[in-house]
């Protein structure tokens, strides 16, 4: 039935996808795809000529990410990460259900700000600053962390260059990046509301209500805060003298092995507990001169990007100028050279994206978008809501298989080679999209960003098992992604077609 | 134009939202205020913030 390259590649594709799922051993999820790429390779499946195009394409796509990662780096050798983590926890006033609320906030604005993978790589290290300092147990930890990847990645859906993927075909369907926004703003947002409030329901019980203060000062030109240990310490006013009784100093300087008083007969459910056992001072220094500097820097990086891309000029050119500026700008003033950026570059995740490209590129080869044209341009061109349902889900599908960018570029294909009316092509296209950055999140591999999320809680020693995030993720994405597509077919519908 | 906005007022908000509360804590402030030492919590909560006055 099928000739010995369709045969050969479906049993690769498959065994990469098993592997992938099953990771005997906790194997890195590189490795099955970069296996089965080289397996595909040795075949003839995918020729040179087709690996040289992959390698055009991501690297355009690799030089981006490194250039933000490069960007992060940075920011965590500064301190930007600690003085982020101080003010938010400072600013919930010993609240964990507000602080909760203000990370979702971070990172939906991150996305916005940056994209998808600059937010993951700064959030990420804001949050973990938080839920270690604060001593959070791994129950607790797990809430922060995990909604704030998750809205960080979703909300690379509202505006298209939050994600590399969104731009792949935009000027093909016929959309600029302001036609874009205001067709996708509006149904991305309610998707994304929605899963915040899901994963807020979802974590209730586990979010602590109360976590300690933060005490701040600047002393000799640098920034030193400390843990206050009494998560009701009132706030101190801005003026001179507090208005609130003070606490008694020995809450401040208690042992490590002595518990808190107010904590070891605590009556409620056990999650509720805190876990501060350790009242530590911890005094951190930040330069807030070099600080400054640095955040003026990116700030500026970010804006010769749209500068830069509507005079013609290359993001990657951009990205790897501004990474050199900060680089060098770091060397100068710490005396810290390039070398630990080499080190902490996550390069398994580069190989990752290229290999999978090379395995999706096989499937490409041997008829997948022959199939899935033949097959689903009825269904698709039948109607704005078939559109928009089909085109999301087929690529939620495709990319928690095989990772969103390669999925993007077959998805794109495929309703390119349908022969669909404009109107129908646009909307089907901004539902694949939906289907690839907030479909994809079900599983780990749907993005690069959940890579490197999950790198960033590895390098820092929080393991989280693929069975702990897929048991939020079912509840939550689905619904998430439901109500986006379909709002996505009333509001484009109602004001555009 | 729309989506320029957007990333500005997200600029401007994860401003807002990530510098100190306390505005003598300010990133851009070049005085620094800080509090006045209570001598009657040494190493306490006061301890740990040094003040001057706000006018010189």
């Amino acid at each position: 039935m099928f000739d010995f390259a369709t045969q050969y590649t479906l049993i690769v594709f498959f065994l990469m996808v098993l592997f992938l799922i099953w990771r005997p051993r906790g194997i890195n999820e590189s490795i099955p795809p970069t296996i089965s790429a080289i397996l595909i390779f040795l075949a003839g499946i995918v020729p040179l000529t087709d690996v040289t195009k992959i390698l055009g394409i991501v690297s355009g796509a690799s030089i981006t990410i490194l250039s933000t990662i490069v960007m992060s780096i940075v920011l965590g050798s500064i301190g930007f990460f600690r003085w982020a983590a101080f003010n938010l926890v400072n600013r919930a006033n010993g609240s964990g259900i507000l602080l909760y609320w203000y990370i979702i906030l971070l990172c939906f604005l991150m996305t916005l700000f940056f994209n998808n993978d600059g937010s993951i790589l700064i959030t990420t290290p804001i949050i973990i600053e938080i839920v270690k300092f604060l001593r959070l147990r791994p129950h607790q930890q797990f809430p922060y962390l995990l909604s704030g990847a998750l809205i960080a990645t979703a909300s690379s859906a509202p505006i298209a260059v939050s994600n590399l993927a969104n731009l792949i075909a935009l000027k093909i369907v016929g959309l600029d990046l302001n036609s874009y926004v205001a067709m996708m703003f509006v149904p991305s947002m309610l998707g994304i509301t929605v899963i915040a409030l899901l994963l807020y329901y979802y974590f209730r019980r586990d979010i602590p209500s109360r976590i300690p203060t933060v005490l701040v000062s600047y002393v000799q030109g640098k920034l030193s805060v400390s843990l206050s240990s009494i998560p009701n310490i009132p706030h101190i006013p801005n003026h001179l003298e507090p208005t609130h009784p003070v606490p008694h100093i020995d809450h401040l300087r208690r042992p490590k092995h002595v518990r808190h008083p107010r904590y070891e007969n605590h009556i409620g459910h056990p999650r509720h507990q805190h876990s501060i056992e350790n009242m530590v001072d911890e005094p951190v220094e930040i330069d807030m001169s070099m600080f400054k500097v640095c955040i003026v820097l990116i700030v500026l990086i970010r804006a010769s990007l749209f500068i830069g891309a509507s005079f013609g000029i290359p993001i990657e050119l951009i990205g790897i100028f501004g990474a050199l500026l900060l680089i060098l700008y770091r060397w100068y003033k710490k005396r810290i050279g390039p070398l630990d950026i080499i080190r902490k570059t996550p390069w398994h995740i580069i190989l990752f994206a290229f290999s999978i490209y090379v395995v999706v590129y096989a499937l490409h080869n041997i008829g997948l978008t022959a199939l899935l044209v033949e097959h689903l341009r009825d269904p698709i061109s039948a109607n704005y809501l078939n559109a928009s349902l089909i085109s999301g889900g087929l690529l939620t599908v495709m990319s928690n298989l095989f990772n969103n960018l390669p999925s993007v570029m077959i998805g794109t294909f495929t309703l390119t080679e349908m022969g669909l009316n404009t109107s129908t092509l646009q909307i089907a296209y901004l539902a694949s999209i939906i289907g690839s950055d907030i479909g994809a999140l079900l599983t780990p591999i749907g993005t690069l960003a959940s890579l490197i999320w999950m790198f960033l809680l590895r390098e820092n020693n929080i393991r989280v098992r693929w069975v702990d995030y897929l048991k939020v993720t079912i509840m939550v994405i689905p619904i998430g992604l439901f109500i986006s597509l379909l709002s996505l077919y009333v509001w484009v519908d109602a004001l555009f077609f | 134009m729309l989506m320029g906005s957007l990333i500005i007022i997200s600029g401007c908000i994860l401003y807002l939202l990530l510098k100190p509360p306390v505005p003598q804590y300010s990133l851009f402030k070049k005085e620094e205020v800080i509090y006045a030492k209570d001598s009657s919590l040494d190493g306490g909560v006061a301890g740990c913030l040094t003040s001057q006055p706000n006018t010189r």
